[in-house]
């Protein structure tokens, strides 16, 4: 039904009732409509103001302001970025830097015209290229999505949305990420040497750079979270079905919180390193490129007087006294320019350790500096004989000739597996261009294979070019041939040839001192209580080892993927929960009050507000009308926005602790036996699957009329007049009549459907209910469930999300299978029909039921008053609100049926019959009509048919019998 | 057999479980009803629909009908009534509790 229409159709009702209402109350007039200009708008628009200024100095505090000192116009740029609203286009350019690079070529019209003949891709064409695509998107919208819709209508819309903002948001504020590093040369962690060899350190806290550096792998962990949560729960769902609760619901989102969190904190140092694993994700150099990375800690001289800040630092600074063996005292300065020792102190290489990225591929810090004096050249008596991690051998010759020595090197064991080696030569001649020169460098390992060398022409005055090799520790032997050939005549030339070997070994810190260990200092050992082979526990854990030098921009490369799709994860759920949690359907009211005016039970509270729902969401109720609501669905019917009122209090009743209160729930008896059904136990009083008798595909259920006929007081009280399980039979008699094969699924296999539990707020009774008949069904076989009561029919159908079972309602199934039983009244009636809110409002059937009984001939089908959507309430549904105000309402409802003249009330929903009847029970002489059920009513023509057809075949029979006897 | 016939026997043995079901429930909840000299029933207004039933029950003649105004003034109907206890001729007997199809009486000491 259009908007327009059901508008249209609902002012009408509204006009009608309106007066009524002003006649019966005066002092009905609304207290309250809308939220007061104070305190209401106000604070809103405060709070509202108060957030935009607190994201606004939040920038203002977290990034540094840019205005320093005077623009130096000859001083070179140092970090240029452009204006905030066009970072992201920025940040497209950093990305394009490590995007493949390649020539197209151009076809020479074009090449000429421009005067190139390629375009070579660069970064700053992926730059502009790459910012087409949001700027391009924002011309999108209008022509995507069909109509203006908030969020929660569309979650995936929504999601993409977010995903697009987030996305621009992260690659504007990370291009700039460069300010971590600033940030971080200003941390009060980190220390540098300044121009005058004084300490500065930063006086900035690093707990915001830090979690600045953390909000994309926080979100990461948030997605993970998601996903694993959604995946989780959907593979419960296929394997568990409806078992799945929203016990169980937490249960996987706590798992997988603590799983998201795990991954998280272990993959910590992954992200923090800048994907050192994956290649930095593009941003990275070749690792081969990071190992000639050779900067490691050293001990330095600083400056006592020059430093800044650098308080905290002053006690590891060790003077001239604590420190004098360092060869740094040694220094000119000191020794010839009489500068002062007293006016610097050492800071051992300990401290350093932190402030700065070494050796990205070296587990432990090497010592390529040889600080510790790792290398030495063993000699006897000036010659060199071989070497301890290295050795320098100088040769010197005159004229032609060729030399060839072999030493031994002995390259320890510090715990340090794999070693570089280099291996160098220099080569000077006393005259130019004095002959042919060529060098051989081989080393062999113990067993004499040849693990590295270089061999080649020695140009004059070069050097040898240093290579690195690997090495492993042990014994090798280091062969080295140096050949020359001189022009005749310049035997007098003299030659001077020096070739270095040298292996790395780690760098080894004075536990004591936190200096570099000097180890031929014997003095320096012993005092720190250490022999040689405890060197190897001084080693230095690289504390930058696998940090990629480049990962402020691997991490911005990061920041444009998974935290935008984070955000958009966290907005869908948002999303969902409020589409769910009613929130958003709430908001959809505009509070044009035709619901109050449709609410049957607005009539007796006497309400003198807008919809008791609808207040009791807002919170201006104290949740009572949570319990009066019939749930009814007037409110909805007559919503112009279609606000879904029902379900905001099935979600609200089973909210509240402690279930619903007893005094609006009658008949504990009859609850008390469905709620005992429920439990587990009682699987065992039900037939299993494979023992009960289903012979076709459609299976019908009778509901709790069985337990209704003997629970209900006024049943057994009046008998014959409301037997409510008579529809059951009745059913089976009109699929007999018609010759349709419908199995019978008693409460002998089924539970109850649940109907009651759930909308009394019991939600878990109703939960296990579900999932015991919904694996029943699933196993039956079956794939058209048929009931004769519409609270059934409603919730097989809306809440029980059967799959590949078609839930329908006996009116409806019997017009499917094609009704065709020619019936007629045996004398002629006026009937009138009452629409059940549940089939009715909720189901959209009203036209089946009337159908069928103008099918029978010789009845009249009269409308009341109030009929199809517009239908009063019984007053009852769910077993809920037995008293006087329902009781009234039936009266009501009487009261139209009696002005139709009506013979007989016929509706289709047991409650309805039931509770009808009871109010007839009462005795009024002027309730002199029936109510019965539709089905029963056909049963009844049915019966009535087939005993008059059979009296006419005996009539038939007995006058052919006359006739033979004749 | 035509199906009618067989869903009329089957229905027949479920409302035997069914009768039984419920009246091991009845057992359990009257048991929690106290009785005797010492109480006297009383009638929650509120949750009375005024539908005889107690009446019908009572032994005792210990139950009357009245005349009640509905709670609201939206809505008018000639006829509202409301039981009441009569005290004295009450047995405390309970009849009226198990009776009451919305759980309006209730018993309290005397």
């Amino acid at each position: 039904m259009g908007m327009l229409d059901n508008f249209g159709r609902v002012a009408d009702v509204y006009m009608r009732e309106k007066g009524k209402l002003k006649d019966g109350d005066e002092e009905r007039r609304r207290t309250f409509v809308g939220h007061p200009l104070w305190p209401h708008e106000v604070l809103r628009d405060s709070i509202i103001l108060a957030s935009i200024m607190a994201v606004l100095s939040f920038y203002a505090w977290l990034i540094p302001p840019p205005l320093h000192s005077a623009a130096d116009p000859f001083a070179q740029a140092g970090f240029v970025f452009p204006d905030w609203y066009v970072l992201f286009s920025y940040g497209y350019l950093r990305w394009g830097e490590y995007l493949p690079q390649f020539d197209i070529p151009l076809p020479d019209i074009i090449g000429n015209f421009f005067g190139t003949p390629v375009i070579s891709w660069n970064a700053g064409w992926w730059g502009a290229f790459l910012t087409g695509f949001p700027v391009g998107i924002l011309a999108l919208p209008p022509f995507l999505g069909g109509r203006a819709k908030r969020g929660v209508e569309d979650p995936w819309f929504a999601t993409a949305g977010v995903i697009y903002l987030a996305h621009i948001w992260f690659i504007s504020v990370y291009s700039i990420n460069i300010f971590l590093q600033l940030y971080g040369n200003n941390r009060s962690d980190y220390c540098k040497l300044n121009s005058h060899a004084g300490l500065s350190c930063g006086v900035r806290e690093p707990w915001v750079a830090d979690v600045f550096n953390a909000i994309p792998w926080i979100l990461t962990g948030i997605f993970i979270w998601i996903m694993l949560f959604f995946i989780a729960k959907a593979y419960l769902i296929k394997a568990a079905g409806s078992r799945v609760s929203p016990k169980t619901g937490r249960k996987v989102a706590l798992g997988a919180l603590v799983i998201a969190v795990l991954l998280s904190v272990v993959s910590w140092p992954m992200y923090n390193g800048g994907f050192w694993d994956v290649g930095g994700l593009g941003a990275m150099d070749d690792v081969d490129e990071l190992a000639t990375l050779r900067n490691q800690p050293e001990d330095s001289l600083v400056a006592l007087n020059e430093g800044h800040e650098w308080s905290s630092m002053e006690a590891n600074c060790l003077t001239y006294g604590a420190s004098s063996g360092s060869i740094l005292w040694q220094d000119s300065k000191f020794t010839e320019d009489g500068v002062e020792r007293s006016e610097y102190c050492l800071l051992p290489a300990e401290n350093w350790l932190n402030w700065g990225i070494y050796q990205p591929v070296q587990n432990n810090i090497i010592d390529f500096a040889d600080e510790n004096n790792h290398k030495q050249t063993l000699t006897t008596d000036g010659a060199v004989t071989g070497g301890v991690n290295g050795f320098t051998e100088v040769y010197n010759y005159a004229g032609d000739s060729s030399l060839s020595n072999s030493y031994s090197l002995n390259v320890e064991d510090l715990g340090v597996d794999e070693l570089t080696m280099d291996l160098s030569c220099t080569y000077r001649a006393s005259e130019r261009k004095a002959g042919d020169h060529t060098i051989n460098v081989d080393v062999t390992d113990a067993s004499g294979m040849s693990i590295a060398g270089f061999s080649g022409d020695l140009e004059e005055g070069a050097t040898c070019t240093t290579k690195s090799f690997d090495v492993t520790p042990g014994r090798y032997t280091v062969t080295m041939t140096v050949d020359s050939t001189f022009d005749s005549g310049n035997a007098t030339v003299v030659v001077d040839a020096t070739s270095d070997v040298s292996v790395f070994q780690p760098l080894l810190l004075n536990p004591d001192t936190g200096m570099a260990l000097d180890r031929t200092n014997g003095t320096e050992l012993a005092l720190a209580g250490l022999s040689a082979s405890d060197l190897s526990s001084l080693l230095i854990e690289n504390p930058t080892y696998h940090q990629n030098p480049k990962s402020l921009d691997a991490k911005l490369t990061y920041s444009l993927f998974i935290p935008p799709l984070a955000l958009g994860a966290m907005i869908y759920v948002l999303m969902r929960s409020m589409a769910r949690g009613y929130e958003y359907e709430m908001n959809k009211c505009y509070g044009c009050d035709l619901c109050d005016d449709a609410c049957p039970v607005r009539l007796f509270t006497g309400g003198d507000k807008l919809n008791i729902i609808y207040n009791t969401w807002n919170n201006e109720d104290d949740g009572v009308p949570m319990y009066s609501c019939l749930t009814c669905t007037a409110c909805t019917n007559a919503c112009p926005q279609l606000v879904d009122y029902d379900s905001y209090v099935d979600i609200r009743r089973n909210l509240v602790v402690g279930g619903p209160p007893a005094a609006n729930i009658p008949h504990t008896v009859l609850q008390a036996v469905l709620a005992a059904e429920a439990e587990e136990d009682a699987d065992d009083d039900f037939i299993p699957t494979d023992e009960y008798p289903i012979n076709s595909n459609v299976a019908y259920y009778p509901g709790c009329v069985d337990y209704l006929d003997q629970d209900l007081v006024f049943s057994h009280l009046n008998k014959g007049e409301m037997n409510l399980g008579e529809t059951t039979t009745a059913a089976f008699t009109l699929f007999d009549e018609m010759g349709v094969d419908v199995s019978y699924l008693g409460r002998d296999f089924m539970k109850c459907c649940g109907h009651d539990q759930k909308w009394q707020g019991m939600d878990d009774v109703a939960e296990k209910l579900k999932t015991f008949n919904k694996q029943k069904l699933e196993e039956s076989g079956i794939d058209t469930l048929v009931s004769s009561c519409a609270e059934c029919f409603r919730t097989f159908a809306m809440d029980y999300e059967l799959e590949g079972i078609k839930v329908m309602h006996t009116t409806e199934y019997l017009k499917e299978a094609g009704f065709d039983v020619e019936l007629t009244s045996s004398c002629p009636k006026t009937v009138t029909f009452h629409d059940p809110c549940r089939l009715g409002r909720q189901m959209d059937i009203y036209d089946e039921p009337r159908e069928l009984i103008e099918s029978v001939e010789g009845v009249e089908l009269v409308e009341m008053e109030h009929h199809h959507d517009d239908a009063l309430c019984c007053g009852v549904s769910s077993m809920m609100s037995c008293n006087e105000d329902s009781r009234t309402l039936r009266v009501n409802r009487f009261e139209e049926v009696i002005e139709t003249g009506a013979e007989m009330m016929i509706t289709s929903c047991p409650k309805c019959v039931a509770h009808f009847e009871s109010l007839k029970f009462e005795g009024d002489p002027s309730y002199n009509f029936e109510i019965l059920d539709v089905v029963s009513f056909l049963a009844r023509q049915v019966d009535e048919k087939n005993a008059l057809g059979q009296g006419a075949s005996e009539v038939m029979q007995t006058s052919a019998t006359d006739e033979v006897v004749a | 057999m035509s199906q009618v016939d067989d869903v009329k026997k089957r229905r027949q043995i479920e409302a035997k479980c069914i009768k039984q079901r419920l009246s091991e429930m009845y057992e359990i909840s009257a048991e929690e009803i106290p009785e005797g000299e010492e109480v006297v029933a009383f009638v929650n207004v509120d949750q009375c629909i005024g539908c005889d039933q107690c009446m019908i029950v009572c032994d005792d003649d210990a139950i009357e009908l009245y005349d009640a105004p509905l709670r609201n003034s939206l809505l008018h109907v000639e006829v509202n009534k409301k039981a009441k206890i009569l005290r004295d001729p009450c047995t405390g007997c309970r009849l009226c509790v198990l009776a009451c199809p919305t759980d309006a009486i209730i018993m309290i000491d005397r």
